[in-house]
């Protein structure tokens, strides 16, 4: 019987500082993954011409989505891998439970996702730069090169949002994944079948968070779902565990 | 993509792989502990920080080349018109004397005649133009003419006034009306990124912002009262107004 009575926040909020130190290094893969979105982002994202005889009109649209779009790519990585085998065995050596474990990596995850966002809004702001000096600038259209600072600050907050929402998900399948390793093949094939019956499925999921156009409600949705599905890993890795 | 910065690119990526791959991790090993992570990471996050003003300065209005020019042609909202049909513009000779004003006046040229007869020459550029012709209430030996153009717009980039007029020329009663060729317009625009955008229901959707509507372009003669015009050209394209 031990002296010490150590409260479950304090265990977490340990483990969580620890596996901070411990992934730290998971920084490059980041910084590498927003670099090589930054290369891709050099392309147009759409170009358009039109001609009426007379008249030759074209234009190319530019945009830092791609930027976000590897950093998402990133977090579902980091999310797989916090749950992966070989990184839960550096828990061995700490006090430990499937609650408090899970609850360090989902605050670990949220860190991430928020430090995500906020660097691959901010490389937007480079990619804006690197655009300018680059290409022939006197052919730019300037209204949405120059962003505000609610604009940044808007998109460092949903980015973290689409980021943390992208993270639960691949964190909960991971989990689901680990309780039984079939898991791998029937979720993948659950998924692709839900498509097939239902074409409009994955489109109607999609939209409900990205045709949402009230900030408040969006971030609603978003934190709601990543509870439910946090809670779901946490209720799996639970059961996984005392089974064991 | 920037011919020369692609490939240059590339070999950096390429060079950093190669020397990963050869063994750079465990030497790096050393220096990778999570004090000098974080520092690291600190680092990236401030460069990041710091780039926000200065790319503030850098793009603000005026101080770069970028152009006040194409700034302004930059329009807050499109007409109504415009964005019901692209053919909204494509007068009829009953609406031409009342919507005329709505046009930009690209040109206006008078021609003092000698002769009763007006000729229209036959060219293909008149098959992208609608010629109205309207008697004046005197002979005053003064013919009169107006190019007119409608809205044009690539998104909202309105082009209208970057559209150079026909040509128009007259020669022993021969009137001539030829389009300018044109260097082609090339516009490049930065879009804010769908995290922003999702939130700005008015701004303009992406089907909008890459379309180009040409809209149409009139010629508008007073000729005066008494002159007899022929058209060589096909018959529609001239129409007289009353």
């Amino acid at each position: 019987m031990s002296l010490n009575e150590v409260s479950l926040t304090a265990i977490m909020i340990k483990q969580y500082l620890y596996k901070l130190k411990g992934y730290s290094g998971l920084i490059y893969s980041l910084i590498v993954a927003q670099l090589l979105g930054l290369l891709f982002s050099m392309g147009p994202r759409s170009s358009m011409s039109s001609g009426n005889g007379s008249l030759y009109v074209s234009m190319e649209t530019y945009n830092s989505d791609t930027l976000l779009i590897f950093s998402l790519a990133w977090i579902i990585f980091i999310a797989a891998l916090l749950t992966s085998k070989p990184y839960r065995s550096m828990e061995f050596s700490l006090v430990s439970n499937p609650i408090t474990s899970n609850l360090s990596n989902i605050i670990l995850l949220l860190t991430f996702s928020v430090f995500a966002g906020l660097t691959s809004t901010l490389m937007g702001v480079l990619h804006r730069l690197i655009m300018v000096f680059v290409l022939d600038s006197s052919q730019f259209i300037m209204d949405g090169l120059t962003l505000g600072i609610s604009d940044l600050l808007l998109g460092i907050l949903v980015s973290s949002l689409y980021l943390i929402l992208l993270g639960a998900i691949a964190y909960l399948v991971r989990v689901i994944i680990e309780v039984n390793k079939l898991f791998a093949i029937i979720l993948p094939t659950v998924f692709i079948g839900l498509l097939r019956a239902y074409t409009q499925f994955l489109g109607d999921l999609i939209t409900f968070y990205t045709s949402e156009n009230s900030l408040g409600i969006f971030t609603f949705k978003v934190l709601m779902t990543s509870i439910f599905l946090f809670g779901m890993s946490i209720a799996l890795s639970y059961r996984r565990e005392v089974r064991r | 993509m920037n011919i020369i910065l692609l490939p240059v690119l590339l070999l950096v990526f390429l060079g950093a792989a190669f020397l990963l791959v050869k063994g750079l991790i465990p030497k790096l090993n050393r220096f990778i502990t999570w004090r000098n992570n974080l520092i690291f990471a600190g680092i990236y996050l401030g460069l990041l920080l710091l780039l926000f003003p200065v790319a503030s300065f850098l793009l603000r209005d005026g101080f770069h080349q970028s152009n006040s020019d194409i700034k302004n042609l930059l329009a807050v909202k499109a007409p109504k018109d415009w964005t019901a049909s692209p053919d909204t513009y494509h007068l009829s000779k009953e609406e031409v004397s009342d919507r005329i004003s709505e046009m930009h006046q690209s040109s206006s040229q008078k021609f003092k005649v000698n002769t009763n007869r007006l000729i229209i020459a036959d060219s293909d550029d008149l098959r992208n133009l609608q010629i109205f012709i309207k008697r004046k209430d005197i002979d005053d030996g003064e013919i009169e003419v107006g190019t007119y153009i409608s809205p044009q717009y690539a998104g909202n980039i309105d082009f209208t006034q970057l559209v150079l007029p026909p040509k128009i020329s007259l020669e022993n009663g021969n009137m001539r009306i030829e389009l300018q060729s044109q260097e082609k317009l090339e516009f490049k625009r930065f879009n804010a990124d769908f995290t922003i955008n999702q939130f700005k229901p008015d701004n303009w959707d992406t089907r909008e912002m890459n379309t180009v509507r040409y809209g149409s372009r009139v010629v508008y003669i007073h000729i005066p009262k008494s002159m007899e015009i022929v058209n060589n050209g096909p018959e529609f394209l001239v129409q007289m107004v009353d």
